[in-house]
């Protein structure tokens, strides 16, 4: 699955990569031929059901070929609500490059900017750009949230009239028009006003928003058909007819053979499928985070950043009194928190919701959710502990599950090694074990000369 | 605008200078017009200094490739519009029929 990305959060690199692909597509005569299919099939694809599939293969094809170039290449989506000034970063020179001059709107700057050579237009003429002058603002995202709140997908008889209220008009922009979508292209204005509006190469990162849009509104309303009609709109607009003009090129593409945005292979950033998916996990073995007998691990298994042990309890902290930012495996005895011989959080009672998630508090040593108070030096923590009867037992009891715990590992790893079969960093491993083994006896033993007194 | 046209309705001419353009109206009959559908646009044409756009008019509005996320309510204000979005600049008639291949 490939991740759109807003293009504002693009960095200069990925940019460049963009720019790149589009002008080898370009000068390979591939781009020309999009432009072509735009004009050339405007009932197919304006004013009726078929707006939003009818681009949506246009633009996956275009993704492809963009990725034939460079692989690394996804279509960037253009969030007009938010970035909606002249002054946007999408129109530096670094990217789209920026507004026409006033005689005539030629845009003087960028890569697709005519006088650099490299970006005649289809059927002659400059990149040409008039912000604001035909609609005053982009549209806002209250205009945006109306459109994504109406239902149905479409209405009776289907077609771009100025009362007709289902969410594919009304997103397109008919509705007391021009909005939305139209609204972009009018607001952007020179080349992306006719039919050959694809000149412009911002029109694929318009476009892309508004096939984010499409599968927003999907997400939105579960209950709605994705589509509409089955029947009874024009040729080429029902659910299952082949679209033009791919029909006539013998490729049966129908609206409903696009409705999902992810079997086609791809998703938006906003998605939980392209969220950060990294995971603190314990499986006893690889690249310890804080390793103490158990073995915690940063992986990567999607789709939710999570710390979590293997004994089933989501933690942030351990509850053995030595809370760590560092582990202390490997000679190293960095810790964000004092090794005091007090437990500090949490001991003996039932993992608390505050408590079972990663928190920068907790990180920093400091209490975090009703755990209580934190003192620094032992004395302090010496006087928590007397207003906290049993705690000590309780840690002394859970300092002894833990140094059986280890010891058994230490013992199955020492047979290991007695039969010659450890590897590295399993011999390294079992090091860190022993060493865990006798810093734990030493807290015990400091826990119970405490409580001797 | 100055208006310089006769006003007739079946198959009108109008013609007039907006920002130093001379604007030319060919409308559709009156006929196509009142047999005009969605699906079957009565057609009618501008000549902008020399430069001819295609517009379809229905009941919902007047349309041109030219300028075709807009619905105008007249001819003129299409060829308004067009005058202003050009500037000094006549930009090359569209490039149609030509088919994509994949």
């Amino acid at each position: 699955m490939r991740c759109r990305k807003n293009q504002a959060t693009l960095t200069a690199q990925e940019k460049a990569r963009f720019v790149a692909a589009v002008l080898a597509l370009k000068a390979n005569g591939t781009y020309d031929q999009y432009v072509a299919l735009h004009v050339n099939n405007m009932p197919s694809a304006h004013r009726a059901p078929a707006f939003f599939p009818w681009h949506r293969e246009m633009l996956r094809r275009f993704e492809l070929d963009l990725q034939a170039i460079d692989s690394s290449v996804t279509l960037p989506y253009w969030n007009w609500t938010v970035d909606n000034t002249p002054t946007s970063s999408i129109w530096n020179s670094d990217f789209m490059g920026g507004n026409g001059r006033p005689s005539d709107g030629k845009v003087m700057d960028g890569a697709f900017a005519f006088d650099n050579g490299n970006w005649p237009l289809f059927g002659g003429g400059f990149l040409a750009r008039r912000f604001g002058l035909s609609a005053a603002t982009l549209p806002s995202a209250m205009d945006l949230s109306n459109a994504l709140g109406t239902t149905p997908y479409d209405v009776s008889p289907y077609n771009d009239g100025s009362s007709l209220a289902g969410f594919r008009n009304t997103l397109e922009g008919w509705r007391n028009g021009p909005q939305l979508h139209n609204r972009v292209h009018v607001w952007i204005g020179g080349s992306m006003s006719p039919s050959s509006s694809p000149n412009d190469p911002v029109f694929f990162l318009h476009h892309c928003f508004i096939d984010k849009c499409w599968a927003d509104w999907q997400a939105m309303h579960p209950a709605e058909s994705p589509y509409l009609p089955v029947t009874g709109a024009p040729a080429g607009h029902n659910l299952n007819d082949a679209m033009q003009p791919w029909a006539g090129q013998g490729q049966t593409i129908t609206p409903a053979s696009l409705v999902s945005h992810h079997a086609l292979g791809y998703a938006y950033d906003t998605e939980g499928v392209c969220q950060p998916t990294l995971k603190l996990i314990d499986d006893g073995g690889l690249k310890p985070i804080v390793d103490t007998h158990i073995t915690l691990k940063l992986v990567d298994d999607r789709p939710t950043l999570k710390i979590i042990d293997d004994g089933g309890t989501i933690k942030a902290v351990d509850d053995l009194g030595t809370i760590k930012t560092v582990d202390d495996l490997g000679g190293g005895t960095l810790k964000g928190f004092d090794d005091v011989k007090l437990p500090t959080f949490d001991i003996g009672m039932p993992a608390k919701p505050a408590a079972d998630t990663i928190d920068p508090m907790a990180a920093s040593g400091r209490p975090v959710g009703n755990a209580p108070f934190v003192l620094a030096t032992p004395h302090h923590s010496m006087a928590w502990a007397e207003t906290f009867p049993g705690a000590i037992e309780r840690a002394l009891a859970q300092l002894d599950q833990q140094l059986a715990s280890l010891e058994a590992m230490a013992a199955e790893l020492e047979r290991r090694s007695k039969h010659g079969d450890m590897t590295d960093a399993e011999r390294s491993h079992l090091d860190a074990v022993r060493r865990e083994v006798v810093g734990i006896r030493d807290e015990r033993e400091a826990l119970a000369r405490y409580l001797r007194k | 605008m100055k208006n310089m046209g006769t006003g007739a309705s079946h198959g009108a001419k109008t013609h007039y200078v907006f920002h130093g353009r001379t604007v030319e109206v060919m409308r559709p009959s009156a006929g196509d017009l009142a047999n005009a559908r969605d699906d079957k646009p009565a057609m009618g044409m501008l000549r902008i200094d020399g430069r001819d756009v295609m517009y379809e008019q229905t009941d919902e509005g007047v349309y041109s490739h030219e300028l075709m996320y807009q619905r105008f309510s007249t001819p003129e204000a299409l060829a308004e519009e067009l005058v202003r979005q050009w500037g000094t600049h006549l930009p090359p008639p569209l490039p149609m029929h030509h088919e994509h291949n994949d």
